[in-house]
């Protein structure tokens, strides 16, 4: 009972804090503007109920939520390597970086602007003529062109020397001598001139395939049977909340913990009679809870807005897959967030925990692909909606890693009241600090 | 009851903070009277258990220091530089260190009540802790102090930057506070011990120079301390040659308070010691047999704040 009485206090004391306060905001800010944005589109096809829809564009786009049928006959797309679809798309990026001469290149999952030197660019020129048949100079004529024409200044028949086909500005008509081998080996040279993960790597992601029926049947299954519709919305909900669980809580504990140092009360604390374990465990405790509990309020509108969406398809849903999610996949991110930064806290009574936490998560961040490869990684990432067979894959891995943060968690937990009773009995005095104070307080 | 101080040593790397002091504090008011340096803070959180000890014994109504709960459970302390969380109600501050002092729901809410009346705050239980003036807040800090209704209380420097009205307010009620506890109280402030403690020790750069009553202490001054009315440019001459404790200025004249062994000239006269006279008689009298090691060092409080 004691117990509780001084979790509660704590957590009463947390909720007064401004840091606090300020987690809330970026935890409500990553929800409503990641999560939120991500699920809007799909829950317009949920009301529309066609398995087949039409885009803004007037490209066809699938209805995860409706059964596919053998005689839609159309049954999605997947990506893939078309050499058809991936080059004009190529060479359309490309144009827009040259004429600029502003790179994109994301070598540590951001964005980094690259300008090329004179004569590297002036290579990147040629290798645009190269596989387009067109200079620069050239191209921006009839980019200029189309717009007039859309702006109704001239016709079509204005200008003698170029004919303005259908081109859409996102894709630029290849050379006809031109082959895919050739193709990959200038945007080889151009991913060494620019850097990593520029717009010239991972050419699948340009091209598309329709898929088969029989992959859509495991789609569809995999939705709406194995993940009733909720997991899978569930994981993506996860994988941004992890991302603010592995960092922002280290803010609001080390500020918490140094507190005591703040109001210059210690000595007040460290006399009463409390055991070590009881007051750091409280402590953490109501952290944990604390930070955990808006998670937890923010399953409710997320379950309720898929279940309001996937009812009128009468699809069955797990209204509680948020829920049991959170708990698997968050609860120990936050657990670990929070006793690491406890722990140094405690050790070096300075925020080096806020600096080791944001070391980790940058790394993790820029290391871990966004789906898959749970292995060790603190948070976890899964940046797509569905994907139940990658989860389903790497589910032991997941297991293994969650359950190794929580006993690490617990360890740290563990070596912090341990220091705190070194402390408070005075065995923890560096002596640099002892020789240095003046002899005017005794 | 009683605190029994056995032989304690205490360093810090090669400092020597409390050498060798052997010190038995009974029930009532007892003064730990020293300069700033001195130790007295060093061997509260001895006694406290917020230090480990170098060598000796020290034993808390019986239980030794090294049984850190239990003693805790006993000890109610006033550090010297004694804050609460500012944001927080007075009540509240109380309930949360109530909690902490392993005391349940329906203790806490009683000895609240109590202790916010002992020392006068009963009205001031809704006010944040940063709303109370400084003589208020040591007064919370007593309250909190005894909230678990210990057997020993311990007391730092309470009356530092007090004003005279809520320092005899303070004195009055650690008096109060000590018909049926310990009370160790420690100062710099002569007077703050003279009015209230029976039994007393003073400590000196770490070392034990006195321990016994009041009244000993004073007896031991008496036939040592001489008035004169000299001019200006005498009592500087005699300041330069005695150690004087007062100085009162009439015109050119002046009052001299003068420590001595023996009458320092003709017109002294003999008068009555105070404590504080007394006090200074016995640091001059150890300086003078010059039984100090320059080596032994106090560190400084500070030094031993717990991090």
């Amino acid at each position: 009972m004691k117990f509780i009485d001084l979790v509660w206090q704590e957590c009463r004391m947390i909720g007064k804090s401004i840091l606090y306060f300020a987690f809330l905001f970026v935890l409500l800010l990553f929800f409503s503007s990641q999560y939120a944005a991500d699920r809007a589109s799909d829950l317009e096809n949920i009301a529309s109920g066609n398995r087949v829809t039409i885009n803004q564009y007037g490209e066809k786009s699938i209805n995860p939520f409706i059964e596919p049928k053998e005689t839609d006959g159309f049954y999605g797309y997947k990506m893939a390597e078309v050499p058809e679809q991936v080059m004009p798309r190529v060479a359309a990026a490309l144009y827009r970086e040259c004429r600029d001469n502003k790179y994109a290149s994301y070598p540590y999952r951001f964005i980094k602007w690259v300008k090329l030197g004179k004569d590297k660019q002036e290579r990147a020129e040629e290798i645009f003529q190269e596989i387009t048949g067109y200079t620069i100079s050239e191209y921006n004529g009839i980019v200029k062109k189309k717009y007039q024409m859309q702006q109704g200044e001239i016709s079509e028949n204005g200008d003698e020397n170029i004919t303005v086909d259908n081109t859409r500005f996102y894709e630029i008509p290849i050379s006809e001598t031109l082959t895919y081998q050739q193709f990959k080996e200038r945007m080889l040279e151009l991913e060494e001139m620019i850097g990593p993960e520029s717009s010239y790597s991972d050419l699948e992601r340009y091209g598309r395939e329709e898929i088969s029926y029989e992959d859509a049947v495991k789609e569809y299954d995999g939705l709406v049977q194995k993940d009733k519709v909720s997991g899978a919305y569930a994981r993506l909900f996860c994988d941004y909340m992890g991302i603010v669980l592995a960092i922002f809580p280290a803010f609001v504990a080390v500020a918490y913990v140094r507190r005591d140092k703040r109001a210059g009360i210690r000595e007040l604390v460290y006399s009463r009679q409390i055991p070590s374990i009881k007051l750091i465990g409280a402590r953490y405790l109501a952290l944990v809870l604390m930070m955990f509990l808006p998670v937890l309020v923010l399953c409710i509108p997320a379950t309720q807005e898929i279940y309001s969406g996937v009812k009128l398809l009468g699809l069955p849903i797990d209204v509680l897959a948020f829920f049991k999610y959170s708990i698997t996949w968050l609860l120990p991110t936050l657990m670990f967030t929070v006793s690491l930064s406890y722990f140094l806290t405690e050790l070096t009574q300075t925020a080096i925990g806020i600096l080791v936490q944001g070391a980790l998560w940058f790394l993790t961040l820029i290391r871990t692909p966004l789906v898959g490869e749970y292995e060790w990684s603190f948070f976890l990432r899964h940046n797509s909606i569905g994907g139940y067979a990658a989860y389903k894959a790497g589910v032991n891995e997941i297991l293994i890693n969650r359950i190794a943060y929580v006993i690490v968690s617990i360890g740290l937990v563990l070596m912090t009241s341990a220091l705190l009773a070194r402390k408070r009995k005075g065995r923890w005095y560096g002596k640099r600090r002892s020789v240095k104070v003046p002899l005017d307080r005794q | 009851m009683e605190i029994i101080i056995d032989n304690l040593t205490k360093k810090f790397g090669d400092k020597i903070a409390l050498d060798d002091i052997s010190l038995v504090v009974g029930q009532g008011m007892f003064g730990l009277l020293g300069q700033n340096g001195a130790g007295k803070t060093t061997l509260m959180r001895i006694i406290t258990t917020l230090l480990n000890k170098t060598a000796g014994e020290v034993t808390v109504c019986g239980i030794p220091v090294e049984k850190s709960g239990e003693v805790r459970r006993m000890v109610g302390y006033l550090p010297q530089d004694f804050d609460l969380y500012p944001g927080m109600r007075v009540g509240d501050a109380l309930d949360y260190l109530g909690i902490l002092s392993g005391m349940d729901r329906k203790t806490r809410k009683g000895n609240i009540q109590k202790v916010l009346r002992q020392v006068n705050l009963s009205n001031c239980k809704n006010l944040k802790v940063k709303a109370l003036s400084g003589g208020m807040k040591r007064r919370l800090g007593i309250a909190q102090a005894i909230l678990h209704d210990p057997k020993v209380l311990i007391v730092d420097e309470p009356t530092a930057g007090l004003d005279p009205e809520e320092r005899i307010r303070f004195r009055n009620l650690l008096s109060e506070l000590a018909k049926d506890r310990i009370v160790m109280l420690s100062t710099h402030i002569v007077e703050d011990i003279q009015s209230t403690c029976e039994n007393i020790a003073i400590l000196d750069q770490g070392k034990l120079l006195y321990q016994g009553s009041v009244q000993e202490l004073m007896m031991s001054a008496r036939e040592h301390v001489f008035t004169a009315a000299v001019n200006k440019d005498a009592a500087d001459a005699i300041k330069e040659q005695y150690l004087v404790t007062g100085l009162t200025g009439y015109g050119n004249e002046v009052n001299i308070r003068i420590l001595a062994e023996e009458k320092p000239f003709e017109e002294a006269v003999v008068c009555e010691p105070t404590m504080e006279d007394a006090y200074m008689y016995r640091l001059q009298q150890e300086k003078t047999k010059g039984k100090y090691e320059s080596k032994i060092v106090g560190t400084g409080g500070a030094a031993h704040e717990v991090h």
